[in-house]
């Protein structure tokens, strides 16, 4: 990978060509790592995201989102404007960060600047008023320049000190950053679990006024997760030496425990958290159960599958069809009495196994990016059907099935996310089950040798036409689980439910969770899918974040967050 | 004369106007080391394509053990017993050193994916199984230490044993060898000619190799099959082929003056 700012060396660059001074060729490369900083916050500023950020409060009349990304960025300009073999000399290092933070600065600045060309206005509507006051900080434009230019080139002198720093103070210093902008973000769902005890209220109370963090909030946040980022490898080690069996056991089975302490977390925190973060977790499980489905065909499998939402279509279809008190539904013109939640599970997920298979026997002998394309293609065939007037009569076209009823455990209703939640977690968690117990199967081993080389597989007695058929209806069989519980949880489907982009959410969370990593799946939910829930106000950057996430995790962890410990994260063919 | 254990008969195959392969037959007896010699782009690794029906032959027969497998699936090919390693080494990739070696396995495995899921004990044991037979094969080749590797991660010689290592654990009757010497060195090429041999005395396996290492073919076969052109000039052991004139001219050339040897007209 090439960075912007990965340039020649300024002294190899000398020697090639003298005439060039040397002291601007030594600042080459602070101008360009301020540049790129610049560059992202102008970025940031006119795609209108750094206003939004700008209203999430971090610490209460100190700090809000939005300024914290800009310091940050003044921070990152300072920090790599040294190179790695450059001499350690405190004077030269100051004056690269000063030179990268000013050339921030000025950037900004220039954005400012823009702020007095009226045209531009009527372009760029994000150029609002507050995006104004936000980089003038309520000054004239002269001074909020001169300001701006000075600011930058103090925060990059920072951040080259704290570049200098050692290891471990600099982790430490990034822990606590870090837990102050995340208490800040999620101050609302944090508030909302404190405040449902008393003796955690109190801390709540101390941490957070309703608005964000307090400042002694902050300091306290910061404080405690530096301490314990920093004494956690010393506590370890000491552990290590004192309990060498148990530490042993507990890093042999590393991922298992990970594992089990992820679903904990996720198992008690709706029950504490309340009805919005058990909704928020819902969609979480609802599309790690679907990250399961694919993750078998994309993952394991190797078939880059973007139709992926038919089979979730198929799966809603035939549960509201089967269940629903409506005109549309079967039992309304047939013999078929409407039958429960728990019967018609069954039998929308073998609707969608059929589906799955069908769908899976034109595109046998289809590889990779022509694959892709190919199922793109099948999954808009479903999509067309449900809307179509050929099946209008059954499906009820663009209007939909209502009042699919919601299922029942006794004479329990479960019409709470939070119960809806528990539901979905145990399917994903039977899905993760199934899809764990196939990876050290003959038939995991089959599919991971037909990704690897399908013809080798073959030769060596792997039955190409079953493998794959039973990737695409294991995968159909959980996104049809998965629509299932879609449509009781809406109490009703619209064919606008299932396009294309439900596809590429699912595939785009597998690709950032790492790529046949059930871990990884879970992850990868969370962030893509219960992150943009929580940060509401940000719903319309949401594909942004998407785009932004993917780059970055293919540039700096191309095999995903928790990949899996499999030698090398072999990506499916039209990923290569 | 015992039955051939693989048996081609007239096996052509054509790319458009190329024919290349013509009218192959091949008799290999059991227990034989047969090899498959000729200059580059004879036909050879056609031939052996055609033969495991990678590629669909156009005309002629392949029988294996009386079973006529000339239009069977590749699956199915290696189902009768049949494996082959690759000119060009083909491991899996992102799989361990023994999960390439279990898949080799594939073909004995015979419970169900549901009863895996289910951990049912039936399931276990088999993969108990084959996970001892996947090693013992490992052992075998030398690789035991590395089973944990990823497969890529290996170096060229022990790339090449794994390959070997993932055919033989398929327990094959007849053991396909595509250039096992490709790209090694001198006392590499000992080694092989070793492993081979050991392979012989110990599994009595039916080998059919194609290999340019005159050396190893002259000190390890039984039969030799000289191919020029996608015919064969000649056919017999090391000894018979290395006086054959046609074979001498196919590799060497011939001299001026000398009069056109079939083998040259069969160029058109």
């Amino acid at each position: 990978m090439l960075h912007m700012w990965e340039m020649p060396e300024p002294r190899q660059l000398a020697e090639r060509n003298n005439t060039i001074p040397v002291i601007l060729q030594a600042m080459a490369r602070p101008m360009l790592a301020g540049l790129a900083c610049g560059l992202a916050g102008l970025y940031a500023a006119f795609v209108g995201i750094l206003v939004l950020m700008h209203g999430r409060v971090i610490i209460v009349d100190v700090l809000t989102l939005g300024q914290c990304v800009l310091l940050l960025l003044g921070l990152a300009a300072g920090a790599k404007s040294r190179t790695a073999t450059a001499t350690r000399a405190i004077l030269p290092d100051l004056a690269r960060g000063a030179v990268a933070g000013s050339v921030y600065g000025a950037a900004l600045a220039c954005g400012l600047a823009l702020f007095q060309i009226a045209f531009l206005r009527t372009v760029l509507v994000s150029l609002s008023p507050e995006l104004r006051r936000m980089l003038s900080f309520g000054l004239e434009s002269g001074p909020a320049m001169v300001t701006l230019v000075v600011a930058g080139g103090a925060l990059g002198v920072a951040g080259s000190l704290w570049s200098r720093l050692g290891g471990e103070q600099r982790r430490a210093t990034l822990t606590a950053a870090t837990a102050v902008i995340v208490a800040g973000t999620l101050q609302q769902l944090l508030q909302t679990v404190l405040q449902r005890f008393s003796f955690t209220k109190a801390i709540g109370d101390l941490l957070f006024s309703w608005a964000g963090l307090k400042w002694q909030g902050a300091l306290l946040v910061g404080a405690v997760a530096a301490v314990v980022g920093s004494l956690w490898p010393i506590a370890k080690r000491e552990f290590g030496a004192r309990q060498p069996t148990l530490h042993a056991l507990l890093s042999d089975n590393r991922s298992a425990f990970q594992l089990a302490l992820l679903l904990l977390g996720l198992s008690v925190l709706p029950a504490l958290a309340g009805p919005y973060i058990g909704q928020v977790l819902l969609m979480v499980a609802l599309y790690t159960l679907m990250g399961m489905g694919l993750n078998i065909e994309v993952g394991l499998a190797g078939l880059l599958d973007l139709g992926f939402v038919a089979f979730f279509a198929v799966g809603a279809y035939a549960t509201a069809l089967l269940t629903a008190d409506s005109s549309v539904a079967l039992s309304a013109y047939t013999s078929i009495p409407a039958l429960s939640f728990w019967l018609a599970v069954p039998i929308a997920v073998a609707l969608s196994v059929i589906v799955g298979v069908l769908f899976g026997l034109p595109v046998l002998g289809v590889r990779g990016d022509y694959l892709a394309v190919a199922t793109l293609g099948l999954g808009e065939i479903v999509r067309v059907i449900v809307l179509s007037d050929f099946a209008a009569p059954i499906l009820n076209g663009a209007q939909g099935i209502l009042q699919v009823p919601r299922p029942f455990v006794g004479s329990v209703e479960l019409s709470s996310p939070v119960s809806l939640f528990y539901l979905t977690l145990v399917c994903s968690m039977f899905a993760a089950f199934v899809a764990w117990r196939l990876q050290a199967s003959r038939l995991g081993r089959a599919w991971m040798a037909l990704r690897d080389d399908e013809e080798v597989a073959q030769a060596l007695g792997v039955n190409l036409v079953k493998a794959k058929l039973l990737a695409y209806g294991l995968g159909a069989a959980f996104a049809g689980l998965a629509g299932a519980i879609f449509a009781t949880m809406l109490t009703s489907v619209y064919p606008n439910s299932f396009n294309l982009l439900l596809s590429i959410n699912v595939l785009a969370l597998i690709v950032i969770g790492g790529i046949g990593s059930i871990e990884g799946v879970i992850v990868g939910a969370i962030l893509l899918v219960g992150l943009p829930e929580l940060l509401r106000e940000f719903g319309e950057y949401r594909f942004l974040f998407y785009g932004a996430a993917l780059i970055a995790i293919m540039i700096m962890r191309p095999r995903g967050l928790w990949s899996t410990s499999r030698p090398s994260g072999a990506m499916p063919g039209g990923l290569r | 004369m015992t039955s051939a254990l693989l048996q081609v008969s007239n096996l052509s195959k054509s790319y458009g106007g190329l024919r290349a392969v013509a009218d192959l037959n091949l008799n290999v007896l059991p227990g034989a080391i047969h090899s498959l010699i000729g200059p580059n782009g004879a036909g050879k690794t056609t031939a052996f394509n055609c033969i495991v029906q990678y590629v669909p032959p156009s005309t002629g027969t392949v029988s294996f053990a009386g079973q006529r497998i000339d239009g069977a699936r590749p699956d199915q090919v290696a189902a009768v017993g049949i494996a082959r390693t690759y000119q060009n080494i083909r491991l899996f990739g992102s799989m361990t050193v023994l999960d390439n070696v279990l898949v080799g396995r594939h073909r004995h495995l015979t419970i169900p994916w549901w009863s895996s899921v289910l951990c049912l004990p039936g399931a276990k044991r088999e993969e108990e199984a084959a996970k001892a037979e996947a090693r013992r094969w490992l052992d075998y080749v030398g690789l035991k230490s590395v089973e944990d590797l990823p497969a890529t991660a290996l170096a060229y010689g022990q790339q090449r044993r794994l390959e070997i290592a993932r055919a033989l654990a398929s327990n094959p009757s007849l053991l396909m060898l595509d250039e096992p010497t490709a790209g090694m060195n001198p006392s590499e090429v000992n080694e092989m000619i070793r492993f081979i041999g050991k392979l012989r005395e110990d599994l009595s396996m039916t080998i059919v190799m194609i290999e340019h290492q005159i050396r190893l073919v002259m000190t390890l076969s039984d039969q030799v099959t000289v191919m020029h052109h996608g015919t064969v000039i000649a056919e017999g052991t090391p000894g018979e082929v290395q006086r054959d004139p046609d074979v001498i001219a196919a590799y060497l050339g011939h001299r001026r003056g000398t009069p056109e040897v079939h083998s040259a007209k069969t160029k058109m």
